[in-house]
């Protein structure tokens, strides 16, 4: 079986560097900066870029070292963890061009070859695929076949770059390499090295049976397995059922306009993820970590991206998070951004009149999505009856978004006749017009256009048009208000029952007026 | 002289004769007076500034004109689109949209407080080419802001109509047309301040007795209302609190008994 391993050296450094991109400026940061990744443990530099190169720090130096060597020099700890969690990413989109991908955490993937060759008819052809997926993330990759994965990964892990389905080939590349190369324990190499044997030709030159007296378990394992001849279980790359994904920072960013860049990167791979699968998202969650004083980072925020309608497009989440961040003030530098989306809904499209075409730009729940992501959910209003007789409760006043909503926003194109939707508004919600057609709603008593959320105590002269209308509270009501005590219905209080009147003043204001028992006037609402 | 001839026309400071018929799509406002004042109706879209107190009928003034856009759209596309409030100066009355058989469905209220989002909101709905029309309660208008929104009612073919409270610091702006309301007994002393593609005319009452009788009354004698007392601008919503008081009883009474 033909197996193809990806080296990724430099993992963690290239994503750091990925997520640099446009944010430079302002920043002292520039390619010439010489960046190097430390393992804390060994206090040994294991990854690090061309600048630092050049500078003269090597890998496995100290980092005293390496700091007396290079100026300037911008040091990250080795994090296992980000490696791994880079290495799924680049297996995710992997997977859209092969099949079987076998992971060999932290840096390194293995494809299985000949099972892909009938779709893509060559290994060149499969290969410039892989390329096609792996270039856009600009990582220093070794790419090296092998007819077990193992094999491959002695290549490749070498550094050496070979694409070839010829045995003798690749025999030929494996021979050379020494038996250092070997993913094998300290003792046996110690072993091996002791019975003379410099590479891995001369080590295969000896019949099994021979080493298999000098050598463990573990090691003749895995030199048949080098060999093709035994295929242990691997660890297969899964399809993930969420998207999770985050962007280290190269540095800390305090203007959240410079966040949209990173985050842009995190929405394609989002729009990649949805559109592969055919689904939309209503919601997404950016969580910005700031850099923590303890041992691990905190959250600092975490913003709640919604969209009224599903949308995968990159383009239109970043226009909503771009919103979102404008009303965001950042406490502290971000140096982490996560996204994280888990609830999907399938793509059905949307249905537009073939002749009369969308009339404009955006439908309306894109439109209340990019007021509420402006303006917060509160102030994004719709209105509906309420189930009362009383004039402060008769309407009310509730956000646009929220899941209910949105269905009734969907269903809007089967509408026909706008004027039975009302009467059915209307005997659904209040009991006493129940029996309203289409003609009665002229005998809707008169109420005002705007009601005042605290009745005010009138103070002018008025001219009173019409009245008394006694409005009286309901009788399950006061026995609630008893039944609740001193709860928050108490501190507004309402007086009923009440006579109202339409009056009108002296600017020539129509005030809907009310008398209380207590001979007190309000005013409660007006006739614009 | 040429140039600056060229130039006044650029902004449209220049009318010439032949713009008449082609300047302003109307629609039918509802209101016989109304109309025959203002060639054939409200404009279709654009920018419509209203200078009143509130309280005095001036949504009145415009809900059969919206009803009426509502119902064209119904009839030519089976669907509506949205009627925005931003920035209403109190709570909005389900009951009295209903009672003018406009379905709460297609509304959307936006209750930001402060200006640059009302603003902001107002050219996005209008835009957005989901609403037909937006109220916009707004008082300080700055000419480039109008003719973003005028852009924006182009582009979503909409229309937007701005209450400012009277004699409001009188830019020209470059609005479609330009009212400032009185209170009559009878309905509303119309005055027309500009009008775009029209001549100007004489003030005018619109007549409100038929569709609002319990508002207004017939005869147009005894006004309680001129021009001197308008000018007196009362917020709706007058945040101190003071004792209630008994009205000077004498009307009320009278009423009552």
């Amino acid at each position: 079986m033909l197996w193809l391993y990806i080296n990724f050296p430099s993992l963690q450094l290239d994503s750091l560097q990925v997520s640099k991109g446009k944010c430079v400026a302002g920043q002292q940061l520039t390619d010439s900066q010489a960046i190097v990744i430390v393992d804390e443990h060994k206090n040994s530099i294991v990854q690090l870029n061309s600048s630092a190169i050049k500078q003269g720090v090597k890998v496995a130096m100290g980092l005293a070292m390496a700091a007396s060597l290079a100026d300037e020099l911008c040091v990250f700890p080795y994090k296992i963890a980000q490696e791994e969690a880079y290495l799924m990413t680049l297996a995710e989109q992997l997977y859209s061009v092969s099949a079987n991908i076998a992971l060999f955490p932290p840096h390194g993937l293995a494809l299985q070859v000949d099972n892909m060759l009938k779709l893509y008819q060559n290994l060149e052809h499969y290969v410039e695929a892989v390329h096609s997926v792996i270039t856009p993330f600009k990582l220093k990759a070794f790419f090296a076949c092998g007819y077990s994965p193992f094999s491959a990964q002695v290549l490749a892990c070498a550094d050496i770059n070979l694409i070839s389905s010829e045995k003798k080939t690749i025999a030929a590349a494996m021979s050379v390499l020494s038996v250092e190369d070997l993913f094998i324990s300290k003792k046996a190499r110690e072993d091996i090295i002791r019975l003379g044997i410099k590479t891995i030709a001369q080590l295969q030159a000896l019949p099994i049976s021979e080493l298999a007296t000098r050598l463990d378990t573990h090691t003749m394992d895995y030199l048949s397995q080098l060999n093709g001849n035994k295929s242990k279980c691997l660890t297969f790359y899964q399809a993930q059922h969420f998207f999770e994904h985050s962007v280290d920072l190269l540095y800390e960013i305090t203007v959240s306009d410079l966040l949209l860049h990173p985050i842009k990167q995190l929405l394609l791979l989002l729009e990649a993820f949805l559109l592969r699968r055919d689904y939309l998202c209503l919601e997404i969650k950016l969580a910005l970590f700031n850099r923590a004083e303890g041992p691990s980072d905190a959250i600092q925020q975490s913003l709640l991206i919604s969209s009224a309608t599903g949308e995968y497009l990159a383009k239109q989440w970043l226009n909503l998070v771009s919103l979102k961040l404008a009303n965001v003030k950042l406490d502290a530098p971000i140096t982490k951004i996560n996204l994280c989306v888990k609830k999907f809904q399938p793509n059905t499209g949307e249905i537009d009149d073939i002749f009369l075409g969308r009339k404009g730009q955006l439908s309306l729940a894109q439109l209340s999505s990019l007021l509420v992501n402006k303006l917060g959910h509160n102030k994004v209003l719709g209105i509906r009856l309420g189930n009362d007789h009383r004039a402060e409760l008769a309407s009310h006043y509730f956000p646009i978004i929220n899941h209910g909503a949105i269905n009734s926003i969907g269903n809007k194109s089967d509408k026909k006749h706008q004027q039975s939707k009302v009467t059915q508004a209307i005997s659904h919600s209040t009991y006493s017009y129940s029996t309203c057609s289409d003609s009665t709603i002229d005998c809707l008593p008169l109420r005002p256009s705007f009601i005042l959320s605290e009745p005010e105590p009138l103070l002018a002269e008025v001219n009173i048009l019409s009245g008394p209308e006694r409005i009286e509270t309901a009788w399950w009501e006061q026995s609630s208000l008893k039944y609740q005590g001193a709860n928050a219905t108490v501190d507004k209080p309402q007086s009923y029952p009440r006579d109202y009147f339409v009056a009108k003043n002296a600017q020539g204001q129509c005030c809907w007026i009310y008398r209380e028992l207590s001979n007190h006037w309000y005013v409660h609402g007006y006739f614009s | 002289m040429n140039k600056m001839l060229k130039q006044l026309h650029h902004q449209g400071k220049i009318w010439s004769a032949d713009q008449i018929h082609n300047i302003v799509e109307t629609i039918d406002s509802g209101y016989p007076e109304l109309n025959k004042n203002l060639h054939g109706g409200l404009p279709h879209q654009g920018v419509i500034e209203v200078q009143t107190i509130n309280g005095i009928g001036e949504i009145r003034l415009f809900l059969p004109y919206l009803l009426n856009l509502l119902q064209a759209e119904l009839a030519q596309h089976h669907q509506a689109r949205q009627l925005v409030f931003i920035a209403p100066p109190a709570q909005v009355n389900a009951l009295m949209l209903l009672q003018a058989a406009i379905p709460l469905d297609n509304l959307l209220i936006i209750s930001s407080q402060k200006p640059q989002e009302s603003l902001w909101a107002a050219e996005q709905c209008l835009k957005s080419g989901c609403c037909f029309a937006v109220l916009l309660w707004q008082q300080l208008l700055a000419v480039h802001q109008v003719k973003r929104l005028k852009q924006a009612a182009t582009t979503g073919n909409a229309v937007q109509i701005i209450f400012r409270s009277p004699h409001s610091v009188d830019l020209a702006l470059p609005v479609s047309l330009s009212l400032a309301l009185e209170a009559q007994s009878s309905g509303l002393k119309i005055k027309v301040k500009k009008q775009q593609g029209g001549w100007p005319c004489k003030d005018f009452t619109v007549d409100m007795h038929k569709q609002w009788p319990n508002l207004t009354t017939i005869s147009d004698r005894n006004c309680i209302s001129d021009g001197v007392l308008s000018n007196v601008v009362v917020p709706l919503s007058s945040r101190q609190r003071f004792k209630p008081v008994v009205p000077g009883s004498v009307n009320a009474q009278s009423q009552l008994n």
